[in-house]
């Protein structure tokens, strides 16, 4: 067993684990996140992208035991108690979401991006979320989401009350 | 719940305490830069789990970089594909093949996680950093605790996830001669979709022009002949060296010199009569690219 | 005899609404936000594998598959794996206390195999630990006993495609003794007449590929023993109610003692169906053996290998066509490859058989679809189930037909197509909306269609542009295949809420919303106020399968029906209440009840629902909806098979590569007559969604095996499908609303018809960019992989 230091989403955890478990393990057996998911297990459908020190990285292929003192951001993280974070509110309002299952990855990468680049371009945005595969076929919609997020937090509109959130949009007509 | 644990993990405090625990424990350790390969492999059992896992993560500071030195281009093995697009490998034209290779190199996640030494190391037809780095005649250094060799990349890869990297050696750099001002290079892949995809074939160029004749060239695919690794296309590149680019000279090197020295393989993904088309299309592509880079067109 | 009262309702509402614009509903037909879209952006939606969190001492079970594609079971020595750390038991045929058997639609497939394998992917036992590791890793230990037998990768080994009669051969199911699953036919009219007296005649031979469904989801199944000697199964099943059954009887237990609920899906497609029942059964064996909870987690390579997949298949059309366009006959003979067993293919292979010479006016048509075994993975039920596969040869026949006759393809269409009041090759009579040419003026409206025939025409170089079109029909629901009904219970709560409860499940299509938005718009209240749970076994009506494109028609027929009676019922009360003239004068717009000459003298929808609980007034209701049984002749292929069918026309916009063979679709345009559209986003979603799965299918999927019967593309790097870089650029869709008076407000389907055109379409717009008759011809199957593509350009010598 391995002693690892680490913090998931603002809270600092000391585990003991095997050598080769994975950081993907780890998040949903271990601290219940269950964001977190597994697709293929090789780093192919990317639903389980969660960022490792701001770096997007497929949590299937990364081992916990190499994680001493690393800063781990999932789904459930990227905005404060209460909060929702403006990707999420602008997936929301892109109206792509369908069976949900790749949406965390898609929302983290998008993170990964727009933490790099503020209005990335079409191809860009293609590019960095081809890194997550969705059946259902929802890119287009989600590249309408990358483009409101940037917008959002160009604006400085980063962080949404959960609460409003779902005032506003829980089963409500969305104005075209 | 019972857990048969095998594996253990060494964390080096620095390169020589990692290059002194290979030399202890080797053949009973692997390496561990991304794990974006090896991982799948222990996974796959296509290799015997190792006793030892060296986590190379520590040594990131060490050996992640890419500096121009005294006319040598030097990329520390853990650098990762990400950190590659931050660099001149990634602005510079000369190098603009490597640009190619990251727009087509996994999903983005992966570019973050793999490194341009696991990819040499993984030593695939796939690998497509080894096709482009042979396109720059690039050498590799190996370090134990017995001290430094240097190798041709071309040497280094023996065969399908075969190179001549010693157990108790860690591959710690990628060199190759910075390029000169009038030189290009370029990569070529494609297939049924745009990413997450081998490639039917690949192919990478370097072109150095002096007025419009090919002063050097060097040529790599993803194979040439006999063993499925990337080799560079020797002929093709002495029949083009010394002459005027044009496309005559280039269509000539496709269609004639090329299939002299090129048998492609037949499996379920596509033929070799196919393959053997696509790497002609594929070099003329590649060098039209890298000619049109250096034109600046 | 008089019509059920569920028929009057969904009648009256249709006749009521007929004239009134979509855009003057309040609900239906608007973006309303999904019910489980904020959880699905919070990540918080349970699925199946999630549940593992909450489970405390659980088993895993592990099934250990065939290494051989057809061979004898001689023996299996599990001493070795028993002997392996963490390992509780292997199950094998003998520990199954009810019927070994998971067969969909007719008994041929043991859940473990016992006497012999038939594809590799069969399960010889089951390992059951204390981990899945110790459980997979013990599973190699399971020594199998095996005598191969030889194995039959190809239908046409085992058929002849000429007189479509059985070779000899060593059977594959020798139990049932042929190899012949199943056969269907139409003979209609006068075929060999029409061939004599036909002026142009178009005949070619044509293949459509296996089709993984590649959802994100993989399997997983969880069993809780219940004290009662029961089993609560969570799985990955979009029909619960069919799991309940398989469960039930490889149990032995009542169907009240199983109870299966489907949590959050990742993506069903589907594929959801049988192996849903599979791993169910898998997992309650060991629940009820061990009284722990058994937990079933696939791995992507179990997952490919060991659910169904689309029905691989080999066809050959002949078409016949008068001087002046017009459609004389069409012959066409269908083999289905249809790998280990039956699974969903005898009711795939009549929707094949319905749908086989496209929604065109045929009057004499001689065709055979006939289902073969092979040792490849059973095909089974696929978005689109049997279509899409006669689709692609049709529509591909209708341009080959275009280009012999000089007309634009069109053209050609427009003067074949079924409209309202026409008959269906199956004498069939369409009495209601057929918005088929409707649809497809408005493709070509869309896709600027003209401009581009003319401009593409004129490319010169190597890369070349091309524009195709496809048109098609898909019957609703489940026709012929079985009794076709539906069921919801809608309950409002003492505070107004709403409890809507129905055994159709999400598997991410979002029908459901369809169904929210039909609710609320009936009874007046805002979706919020409507809460959806879990379909389940025990606590939901059973609404029939989750399939065919049958959620928004047949549950939002039953959905409508409770909704009518409470509204009547609250409508009466309210009247009493608020002194309207009649109840139909009560205005529900909750929270405002009023009536409607006098808007400002209001109740709250709270005080109606109140007063309704003291004065006795039922606040549940329980909505049932069954469709007219479906007529079909076995001996002629004739009769009504479905209720109504979907219509739409695809146009796609391709570049070709001709020095590679590569083909990237730019733009697409998607227009279905859907009869009324009721859930905008989720339409749309399809609209878009399905063009990108069919695109996959047309240009890149395909499953590849080993001489020995071995899948080679086992996970998601090997088997491509589109990714985000693949996306057209653009996208441009339409609905047109010809209603259906026995469906709610007139809406039909869209889960399956939003694939069954976008292959041919494609594959119409490559054939348009080489713009060559003979590599027209050339273009009878896909993946139009570039290799492929490559070799017709080289065959018909087609140069930049």
């Amino acid at each position: 067993m391995v002693k690892v230091s680490l913090t998931v989403n603002g809270v600092k955890y000391d585990l003991d684990v095997p050598p080769t478990e994975r950081l993907l393990d780890t998040l949903r057996n271990r601290l219940g996140i269950s964001s977190v998911k597994e697709g293929c297990g090789r780093g192919e459908c990317g639903s389980c992208i969660v960022l490792v020190n701001g770096n997007p990285v497929h949590s299937c292929l990364t081992l916990t035991s190499r994680l001493d003192g690393a800063e781990v951001t999932t789904l459930e993280g990227l905005a404060p108690q209460g909060k929702l974070h403006a990707i999420q509110v602008a997936f929301i309002e892109a109206r792509g979401v369908q069976c949900g299952f790749c949406t965390p990855g898609f929302i983290m990468i998008t993170k990964a991006l727009l933490d790099r680049v503020k209005e990335p371009s079409e191809k860009e945005i293609r590019r960095w979320l081809s890194s997550v595969l969705c059946r259902c076929g929802s890119y287009p919609l989600y590249f309408e989401a990358v483009k409101r997020a940037a917008k959002y937090i160009k604006e400085g509109k980063i962080y949404f009350d959960e609460k409003e959130v779902r005032e506003k949009y829980h089963l409500k007509v969305l104005a075209r | 719940m019972i857990v048969i644990e095998t594996i253990s993990i060494y964390k080096p405090k620095s390169l020589s305490d990692a290059l002194e625990f290979l030399d202890k424990h080797a053949p009973d350790v692997k390496p561990i830069a991304g794990g974006t390969e090896l991982l799948l492999l222990i996974r796959d059992k296509k290799i015997k789990p190792p006793k030892y896992l060296l986590d190379l993560n520590p040594l990131k500071k060490t050996l992640s970089y890419v500096k121009v030195e005294g006319g040598v281009v030097k990329i520390g093995a853990l650098t990762s594909i990400y950190d590659l697009s931050q660099t001149i490998l990634h602005s510079d034209k000369r190098y603009a093949g490597f640009v190619d290779v990251w727009e087509k190199f996994g999903t983005m996640a992966l570019r973050f996680e793999a490194t341009i030494g696991g990819n040499l190391n993984a030593a695939t037809q796939y690998s497509d950093y080894i096709t482009l780095l042979l396109a720059f005649d690039a050498n590799v250094k190996l370090e134990s605790v017995k001290g430094v060799r240097e190798l041709k990349l071309s040497e280094y890869i023996v065969d399908k996830r075969k190179t001549a990297l010693n157990p108790n050696e860690l591959l710690v750099e990628v060199s190759f001669k910075e390029p000169p001002a009038e030189s290009s290079s370029s990569f070529i892949k494609f297939d049924r979709r745009e990413i997450l995809i081998a490639g039917i074939v690949t192919e990478a160029t370097y072109l150095h022009l002096e007025d419009d004749v090919i002063k050097d060239v060097r040529i790599a695919f993803d194979m040439v002949s006999g063993k499925r690794i990337p080799a560079r296309a020797v002929k093709t590149e002495e029949f083009l060296r010394g002459k005027r680019f044009s496309s005559e000279v280039v269509e000539e090197a496709a269609e004639k010199i090329l299939p002299s020295e090129m048998t492609r393989v037949t499996d379920w993904w596509a033929t070799a009569e196919y393959r053997l088309e696509m790497s002609k299309v594929s070099l003329k592509r590649g060098l039209k690219l890298a000619y049109e880079r250096i034109r600046g067109e | 005899m008089s019509k059920p009262d569920y028929v009057e309702i969904v009648e009256e509402i249709f006749y009521k609404t007929k004239e009134k614009k979509t855009e003057e509903f309040k609900y239906v037909g608007k973006d309303v936000v999904r019910w489980d879209a904020i959880s699905k952006i919070s990540g918080q939606p349970v699925y199946t594998a999630d549940l593992l969190r909450f489970i405390k001492n659980p088993v895993f079970v592990y099934s250990v598959r065939a290494k051989y594609a057809h061979a004898r079971i001689k023996g299996l020595d599990v001493s070795d794996a028993l002997k392996y750390p963490g390992v509780l038991a292997v199950l094998t045929a003998r520990d199954i206390p009810g019927i070994n058997d998971v067969g969909y639609v007719i008994p041929d497939q043991p859940l473990i195999a016992d006497r012999k394998v038939r594809f590799i992917g069969d399960t010889v036992a089951l390992v059951v630990a204390e981990s899945l590791e110790n459980a997979r890793e013990a599973g190699e230990l399971v020594s199998v006993d095996y005598e191969p037998l030889k194995v039959y990768l190809d239908p046409l080994e085992i058929i002849d495609p000429e007189t479509l009669q059985e070779k000899p051969h060593e059977l594959i199911h020798d139990e049932r003794g042929s190899d012949i699953l199943t056969r269907y036919k139409i003979r209609v009219g006068d075929v060999e007449k029409a061939f004599k007296e036909a002026a142009v005649v178009v005949e070619n031979k044509y293949e459509t590929p296996f089709q993984e469904h590649a959802y994100i989801e993989p399997e997983a199944a969880i069993a809780i023993p219940e004290a009662d000697g029961g089993v609560t199964i969570y799985a990955k099943t979009q029909c619960p109610f069919d799991t309940r059954k398989a469960v039930a009887n490889v149990l032995g237990l009542p169907f009240n003692m199983v109870r299966v609920i489907a949590p959050a899906l990742g993506g069903g497609f589907g594929g959801a169906e049988d192996v849903g029942n599979e791993i169910a059964a898998k997992a309650a064996l060991a629940a009820i053996r061990f009284k722990r909870p058994a937990v079933l987690l696939h791995t992507r390579e179990e997952s490919i290998i060991g659910h169904t997949k689309r029905h691989r298949t080999i066809s050959w059309y002949r078409h016949a066509a008068s001087r002046d366009g017009t459609l004389l006959g069409v012959e066409a003979k269908i083999i289905l490859d249809k790998g280990a067993y039956a699974s969903l293919g005898p009711f795939v292979a009549w929707r094949a058989v319905v749908h086989s010479t496209g929604p065109y006016k045929v009057r004499n048509a001689k065709v055979d679809v006939v289902a073969v075994y092979t040792n490849k993975i059973p095909g089974g039920a696929f978005r689109g189930f049997g279509n899409p596969q006669v689709t692609f040869p049709v529509e591909r026949q209708m341009d080959i037909l275009a280009e012999e006759l000089g007309m634009d393809p069109v053209e050609f269409r427009l003067k074949n197509i079924l409209r309202n009041g026409d008959r269906t090759v199956h004498g069939q009579l369409l009495d209601h909306g057929v918005g088929l040419e409707e649809a497809i003026k408005k493709a070509v409206e869309l896709s600027g269609w003209y401009e581009k025939r003319r401009l593409y025409a004129s490319l010169k170089g190597p890369v070349r542009r091309g524009i195709g079109i496809a048109i098609f029909y898909h019957g609703n629901s489940i026709g012929a295949e079985g009794a076709d009904y539906s069921s919801v219970s809608v309950i409002i709560q003492r505070d107004g809420s709403i409890v809507f409860r129905t055994g159709l499940t999400d598997m991410g299509q979002g029908a459901i919303q369809g169904l929210i938005n039909i609710l609320a718009e009936v009874l007046g209240v805002p979706p919020h106020y409507i809460k959806v749970e879990l379909a389940d076994t025990s606590a939901t009506p059973d609404a029939g399968p989750t399939v065919a494109s049958r959620s928004t028609a047949m549950g939002g027929n039953a959905t409508l029906v409770a909704a009518y009676k409470l509204r009547k019922r609250l409508d009466q009360l309210a009247a009493s209440l608020l002194g309207c003239k009649s109840p139909d004068d009560v205005v529900i717009e909750a929270p405002k009840v009023y009536c409607r000459d006098d808007p400002s003298h209001t109740i709250t929808w709270r005080e109606l629902v109140e007063q309704a609980f003291w004065k006795g007034v039922p606040l549940q209701e329980f909505g049932y909806y069954r469709a007219p049984p479906a007529e079909w002749d076995e001996e002629t292929g004739t009769g009504a098979p479905y209720f109504t069918y979907t219509y739409g026309a695809i146009v796609s916009d391709v570049e070709v590569d001709l020095e590679t063979g590569l083909v990237r679709v730019k733009e697409a345009t998607t227009v279905y007559d859907i009869g009324r559209v009721v859930n905008r986003t989720g339409a749309e979603l399809h609209a878009i969604g399905g063009y990108i799965q069919g695109m996959g299918y047309a240009l890149m999927e395909d499953l590849y095996y080993d001489s020995e019967g071995r899948l080679l593309n086992t996970n998601l790097s090997t088997y491509h499908i589109p990714t985000a870089l693949d996306t057209p650029e653009k996208f441009n869709v339409y609905f047109v609303e010809a209603g259906y008076y026995h469906a709610p407000f007139g809406a039909k389907g869209l889960g399956e018809p939003s694939i069954v055109a976008i292959a041919p379409s494609i594959a119409n717009a490559v054939a348009n960019a080489l713009r060559s008759r003979e590599a027209n011809k050339l273009v009878s199957k896909h993946p139009l992989t570039p290799d492929y593509v490559y070799s017709i350009i080289k065959k018909a010598g087609v140069k930049p």
